[in-house]
């Protein structure tokens, strides 16, 4: 049992955030907290990537001549660094959209958005 | 089989009509000229195209993958000329006739009209030429689509209801065709029209071919009027009655029987059907639709309703008669394809001629019509003799052969169903004749026959079908054609 | 650089670069925007055709970019499914954007350039995502036509910002979960190359994490495809979208969002684990044919002509998906050519919405009586469109539905050629109420003819005359080059082992 939580500790944990994120998505009712929701929900994936690059008694990824040691892999690092630039623009537009819907309707709840759009 | 280009010329010279007619909405004296013109140019293309068929030399265009194994091709073989002919000979007569009877009553939205007319035609035309079932699909429902605007025409509120039902029954005849269609082609890998049918469909799993039959003959079968299928036909009354002439006793209603014998007898084969059954099953729902159509037709008091009802009750002679899977069913079911076109599109243009003249259109307001409008309803007296069957007329030599065929097929009771219609078809006609000429009223004063573009066409089509039932094989050759039919097609 | 590395370079880069050209020049010289969009849309297009013609008869284009070959880089891979979709989205960007100018200039007077930028970025991304063999690369494009949909949407005036707010989250959502199952199947497999990925399932033992990680790509893919009941998002988006950025996007996204789906389920999984498919295709099925009824139902109830057009399209995407979902040739080749024909189609139909609006100004379905004496070519080419639609023989949707059916047949699945021959009947219902109120119904104030200006009418036109042309030349894009993609030539291996 304790093994099944702690060798499996990372999945875990994405497990939970994601879930922390889409209750945010689902329940809040102001469109910030949505986001937010979604921010959370993205982070948790990305640090699940991260996860996989360990390696047991693994160094940094620099090969050093000579040594034989096992180095993390440095490819979800780099994928993910592209994946955290998507989220910032996601953040982005999403923030500017959030903006332009203040403007527009003078509220960020959603049911008096849904009054008021209608 | 020899190649040409014409059948695609004659389904091409209505459809470049159609769009020329909607650019002069401006002139309509142009307008109808182009109509006449285009009509004539048709009759040029399918004449030539008759000729190579009763020659022996069948012309048919290149062959055009469409899909894999099929493509989009035209073949004038006999039995496509046929209907091919009759509808480019009657497109001139009814346009004739459309232009007394648009300008008579002074109907709005001509131009849309005689545009929808000539796509409806080019339509007819493919329907008729065409070599597979994928080519016919094709210009069956762009059939559907081209005469959708003629039934709305009045786009009065019942004109739309009409059309809406109109449009539902033939889609869903459409959904049908598309299914059947499917099926037979993953079953064999063609769709070919073969004389005497495709073998390869009589190998496949009896569940499979009743399937494909049964969706081929509600598909044809609704714009045939089998009933139950017939609802949409009395409702699309409502539209002007050259469409009803045309369209809805002519080119509509025949390219479901059309169709219903191209699955019969160059799809599916007698051989293969006979082993089924289900030309049989066909053959009795054909009947029942004779008998009912003709009693429903007694009791209509609107005359186009009344007319529209024999329409029904007559399409179901073609289908029982190319059901029956005998030589002298087929011949009759061939011959009785052109005859009942030229009776019942008398016996319309007489009750349009009537309704401009007179604006009635209830049977019992023709109480003493045949005084003022006698040569119409000379016509329509003849027309009313070669429905029920009484020669000479044009319609005895169909139902002669018909009742023959079923007697060779070993069903007489078909043949007592035949003659049982024809009294019906006296019954429900000659009392229309009675009233007009021998009783009296004032209501008519001092009106005479309507205007002689009207006039000619309806004594024309009563005249042609007092010839071809002298001479049968006259003019067009229809009987000659009729029998080397039934012979390929035949065991 | 070899002939193949340029043209698959040029298919992407050149929107790309496109887009940066606007933003440097547009404080200068807005008037240069649509210009460059048109020209690097053209270009794209050009590269697209060298493709289709490198890959007729099974032949496949390939790049890795950078030098780095897979699986170490990124490969792009073209074959002839993906380069009717290139051809497809090149051709229908450049006849939207050439429609844009007058478009916008009613329905979005301020920043156009900045308009054009994101269009040519939503290109740009869409055509990368249908030529990348990587999957990580996937996302990455995903994620940027998203992005670029969702300012495209935004931009329209009401309660667009809002609906585009909505389609974003639920948007994100699904790449997140896209991204969540490629983190599965690079956990597994070590490689986010597609063909090499394929290679590794094949040795390896099947396990739930496999399941789970293709559940999680095929949802987050769902999502972008709006396959029911996921497609909540599309409605609003759509309706309330500038009319442009409505054909762009409804025209497109979805189309290679499923090709991306076509490609997980079919390269990815089908070569080593194809034991896997069939839970996730028989409900991709049973939820396209779901899709395809209620979208046409509720188009059927709708009041407003772009919002009709939406629930349309999610009924067309239902086909897409259960073509996907039968898994042969026939099937598969049906729902690609679908999206081909349906993109031509749709995007035709919003362009015309875009017309409308233009010269009437409302969009209410009642407002388009009479339409036909108002703008005549525009009300032929919408008929054609919608016959397209409904299926009618010669236009390019009849073919795309006779191969879906016969791919029903093929695969014994009663039920879904049901459903496909009888949506006929459901496409015909709302597309002939809309003819009805045009032709046969008298509009209020009866108004002279004036057909829309040239830049909007030759893209409509077009639109209408290519969804005739592809159906009656339909056998070449079928046959030489979707059936003969080597993804559908593996597949009748696989069946036939």
């Amino acid at each position: 049992m304790i093994e099944l939580i702690a060798g499996r500790f990372e999945y875990w944990m994405t497990g939970a955030l994601i879930l922390v994120g889409l209750y945010g998505l689902l329940n809040k009712r102001n469109l910030v907290k949505q986001f937010i929701g979604l921010n959370i929900m993205q982070t948790a994936i990305i640090l699940l990537f991260i996860s996989m690059s360990m390696r047991e008694g693994g160094t940094v990824p620099i090969l050093v001549k000579g040594s034989q040691a096992p180095i993390m892999s440095p490819l979800p690092h780099v994928l993910m660094l592209t994946a955290i630039v998507v989220m910032v623009a996601t953040a982005g537009v999403a923030l500017a959209l959030l903006i332009r819907i203040y403007r527009r309707f003078g509220t960020l709840e959603e049911d008096e958005l849904l009054e008021r759009s209608n | 089989m020899t190649e040409s280009m014409l059948p695609w010329a004659a389904v091409t010279v209505p459809a470049l009509a159609a769009l020329l007619i909607a650019r002069l909405d401006r002139s309509p004296n142009l307008r109808e000229t182009c109509t006449l013109v285009a009509a004539t140019a048709l009759i040029a293309c399918t004449l030539p195209l008759l000729a190579g068929a009763l020659g022996g030399a069948v012309l048919e265009t290149p062959d055009f993958e469409i899909v894999p194994g099929v493509g989009l091709q035209l073949r004038a073989d006999r039995f496509g000329v046929v209907f091919a002919v009759l509808a480019s000979a009657l497109w001139l007569v009814t346009s004739v006739y459309s232009i007394g009877y648009m300008r008579g009553s002074g109907e709005h939205a001509q131009t849309r009209y005689y545009a929808s007319f000539a796509a409806a035609i080019a339509s007819t035309i493919g329907v008729a030429l065409s070599a597979n079932l994928l080519t016919l699909y094709l210009f069956y429902e762009v059939l559907t689509f081209a005469t959708y605007p003629l039934v709305a025409h009045k786009e009065t509120e019942k004109a739309l209801v009409a059309s809406r039902k109109y449009l539902v029954y033939t889609l869903s005849a459409g959904v049908a065709l598309l299914a059947a269609m499917g099926m037979l082609y993953a079953e064999t890998g063609t769709l070919d029209f073969r004389a005497g049918g495709i073998e390869a469909l009589g190998r496949a799993p009896v569940l499979t071919q009743n399937l494909i039959f049964a969706g081929l003959i509600l598909g044809f079968g609704v714009k045939a009027a089998l009933m139950p299928l017939h609802g949409w036909l009395p409702s699309a009354m409502v539209a002007p009655t050259p469409v009803s002439a045309l369209l809805h006793a002519v080119a509509v209603v025949k390219s479901g029987v059309f169709g219903c014998i191209r699955t019969i007898a160059f799809l599916f084969g007698p051989a293969t059907l006979a082993a089924s059954g289900a030309a049989t099953c066909v053959a009795y729902v054909a009947a029942f639709t004779i008998l009912f159509g003709s009693v429903v037709a007694l009791s209509q008091d609107n005359l186009k309703r009344r007319l529209a009802y024999s329409t029904i009750s007559h399409l179901s002679y073609i289908v029982l008669g190319a059901a029956l899977l005998s030589t002298s069913a087929t011949i009759g079911a061939v011959l009785h394809l052109v005859n009942h076109a030229l009776l019942k599109i008398t016996l319309f243009f007489c009750a349009g001629a009537i309704y401009v003249t007179t604006g009635c259109d209830r049977v019992s307001q023709l109480s003493g019509i045949g005084r003022r409008m006698p040569l119409t309803m000379g016509a329509f007296a003849v027309a009313a003799l070669g429905l029920a069957g009484v020669p000479p007329l044009n319609g005895f030599v169909s139902k002669w052969y018909l009742c023959l065929g079923s007697l060779q097929a070993e069903h007489p009771l078909l043949a007592l169903v035949l003659i049982v219609s024809g009294v019906l078809n006296i019954a429900y006609l000659f009392p229309i004749v009675y009233r007009a000429f021998f009783e009296s009223s004032d209501d008519f004063g001092d009106l005479g026959e309507a205007s002689l573009s009207m006039l000619a066409p309806l004594v024309l089509t009563a005249l042609a079908s007092i010839a071809f039932g002298l001479w049968p094989d006259g003019g067009p050759r229809a009987w000659t054609l009729a029998q080397s039919i039934a012979e390929a097609t035949g065991q | 650089m070899t002939a193949s590395s340029a043209i698959l370079l040029a298919i992407v880069l050149a929107p790309l670069l496109g887009a940066l050209l606007i933003v440097a020049v547009a404080l200068r010289a807005p008037r240069a925007a649509q210009s460059i969009s048109v020209i690097s849309c053209l270009v794209s297009l050009a590269g697209a055709l060298l493709a289709v013609e490198a890959c007729e008869n099974g032949g496949t284009l390939g790049y890795a970019y950078g030098g780095w070959i897979a699986p170490f880089g990124i490969a792009a891979r073209v074959d002839g499914i993906g380069a009717v979709l290139v051809a497809l989205i090149a051709g229908v960007a450049t006849l939207t954007l050439i429609f844009a100018e007058r478009s916008l200039q009613s329905e979005l007077p301020r920043d156009r350039s900045g308009f054009y930028a994101m269009a040519l970025l939503l290109v740009a991304a869409l055509q990368g995502m249908a030529t990348t063999a990587d999957l990580f690369n996937l996302y990455v494009f995903l994620e940027i036509s998203s992005l670029a949909a969702y300012a495209l949407i935004g931009v329209g005036g009401g309660p667009a910002s809002l609906a585009s707010f909505r389609y974003l989250i639920i948007g994100t959502v699904g790449a997140s979960f896209y991204l969540l199952g490629v983190a599965y199947i690079f956990a597994l497999t070590g490689s986010l190359n597609g063909p090499d990925i394929a290679l590794a399932l094949g040795g390896l033992p099947d396990s739930t994490a496999l399941l789970v990680g293709l559940a999680f790509l095929a949802v987050g893919l769902g999502l972008k495809m709006a396959v029911f009941p996921l497609h909540g998002w599309l409605p609003d988006a759509y309706s309330y979208a500038p009319s442009t950025a409505s054909a762009l996007i409804g025209g497109l996204m979805t189309k290679v969002s499923a090709l991306a789906l076509l490609r997980v389920l079919y390269v990815v999984f089908a070569p080593g684990k194809h034991e896997l498919l069939p839970p996730v295709t028989d409900l991709l099925g049973f939820l396209g044919a779901i899709g395809i009824v209620v979208g046409s139902l509720m188009a059927v109830a709708q009041r407003d002509f772009k919002r009709m057009l939406a629930y349309s399209s999610i009924a067309h995407l239902g086909f897409i998906a259960v073509g996907i979902s039968l898994g042969n040739a026939s099937g598969i080749s049906g729902a690609v050519f679908h999206m081909v024909a349906h993109g031509v189609a749709k995007a035709t139909l919003f362009l015309i919405a875009g017309g409308v609006v233009y010269r009437l100004g409302a969009l209410g379905v009642d407002g388009l009586a009479g339409l036909h004496r108002i703008m005549p070519i525009s009300t032929f080419a919408l008929v054609v469109a919608a016959l397209s639609m409904i299926g009618i023989p010669p236009t390019a949707g009849f073919f795309s539905k006779w191969y879906l059916m016969l791919g029903c047949l093929e695969a014994g699945r009663g039920d879904l050629f049901a459903v496909i021959v009888g949506s006929t009947v459901l496409s015909a219902w709302y597309f002939l109420r809309l003819f009805e109120t045009i032709f046969f119904t008298q509009p209020d104030d009866v108004r002279s003819r004036e057909e829309l200006p040239g830049s909007m009418l030759a893209p409509i036109a077009i639109g209408s005359a290519a969804t005739i042309l592809l159906g009656i030349a339909n056998q070449y894009p079928l046959e030489t080059l979707i059936a003969k993609a080597p993804v559908l030539s593996r597949l009748v291996e696989v069946a036939s082992r």
